[in-house]
């Protein structure tokens, strides 16, 4: 048999904040952690709470650089959290076509 | 986890998550840090450009003219990008967002290639001595560059690039034995309407 929609959804994508950082990522490949922040409207320490979480996934690689004397954090979505995310969206859109 | 449980409700909130993916990966690509403000100072220097070579009795259709033409739009053009590149600092700045990001980036690598192409072109109409191809060249390339600019910036810069495009193209072929009147309705007044709509209204 199947499995459902529900049960073939990724559980690391599947929280709020986490699907919107995978969403963002999609479409730009790295964003800044400020522009992250931005986008989001999450806090510093929200973010970087998701972040490491993708990150252990290995969806995500996390890059800090200086920028002058600006310490800068760059976010790189993986090959793998990019399929991930594909899959992701694939299967809400079978659970949205079911109706 | 059960909010995409088969029923009506939850196959809305999938429905809606999707939406909201949409939606992100469209913000995402959106580059924000243009200022109305800075475009209608581009419109401006244009205007200056325009009555610096009147005043000066120089001409695009006059060869003997080429370094005071040179001089005067080189340090328009100048000035322009400096004060552009300045605002959208700036900007980042007030927002706390980095100004040079991966973003940047690919809308600096989307604009480069026509920039380039009208460099190369103007280089050409130099030193051949076809100065009258130079407000056209420059409307085309600009236009080109914009519609790079446009794909992150939204569709007014879309449809500002198309109107410098049609201007070029119509420039020309038609009129380019006016090149101050067409630089100064094209790079002077293309860019006050753009810079007064976008300080009007900065999201539409």
């Amino acid at each position: 048999m199947e499995a459902s929609g529900v049960s073939r959804l990724n559980a690391v994508i599947h929280e709020r904040a986490r699907l919107g950082i995978m969403s963002v990522l999609a479409a730009r490949s790295a964003l800044t952690f400020a522009e992250l922040k931005a986008l989001l409207d999450l806090t510093d320490g929200n973010l970087s709470v998701h972040l490491r979480i993708l990150e252990e996934a290995g969806y995500v690689s996390i890059e800090k650089k200086f920028i002058g004397r600006k310490p800068q954090t760059t976010v790189k979505v993986s090959k793998k959290g990019r399929l991930a995310f594909e899959h992701y969206v694939e299967v809400l859109e079978e659970i949205v076509k079911r109706k | 986890m059960t909010k995409y449980e088969d029923d009506p409700a939850a196959v809305r909130d999938a429905s809606r998550d999707l939406v909201r993916i949409r939606a992100l990966m469209e913000r995402a690509t959106e580059y924000s840090h243009l200022s109305g403000v800075s475009i209608l100072l581009s419109g401006l220097l244009a205007a200056a450009g325009v009555a610096a070579c009147a005043g000066a009795g120089v001409d695009f259709n006059l060869p003997a003219h080429v370094r005071t033409l040179a001089r005067i739009w080189g340090a328009v053009f100048a000035l322009a990008a400096v004060q552009g590149v300045g605002f959208s600092i700036a900007n980042a700045r007030r927002k706390t967002e980095p100004a040079w990001s991966p973003l940047t980036r690919q809308v600096v690598v989307a604009m480069l290639p026509a920039l380039f192409t009208g460099a190369a072109l103007t280089g050409y109409a130099l030193e051949t001595g076809q100065l009258d191809l130079l407000p056209p060249c420059w409307m085309l390339a600009y236009g080109s560059s914009l519609m790079g600019l446009g794909l992150f910036a939204g569709w007014r810069i879309r449809m500002a690039a198309v109107a410098f495009l049609a201007l070029g193209a119509a420039s020309l072929f038609l009129w380019k034995d006016r090149g101050l009147v067409t630089m100064l309705g094209s790079f002077g007044g293309l860019h006050l309407v753009l810079g007064a709509w976008m300080l009007w209204k900065p999201r539409a």
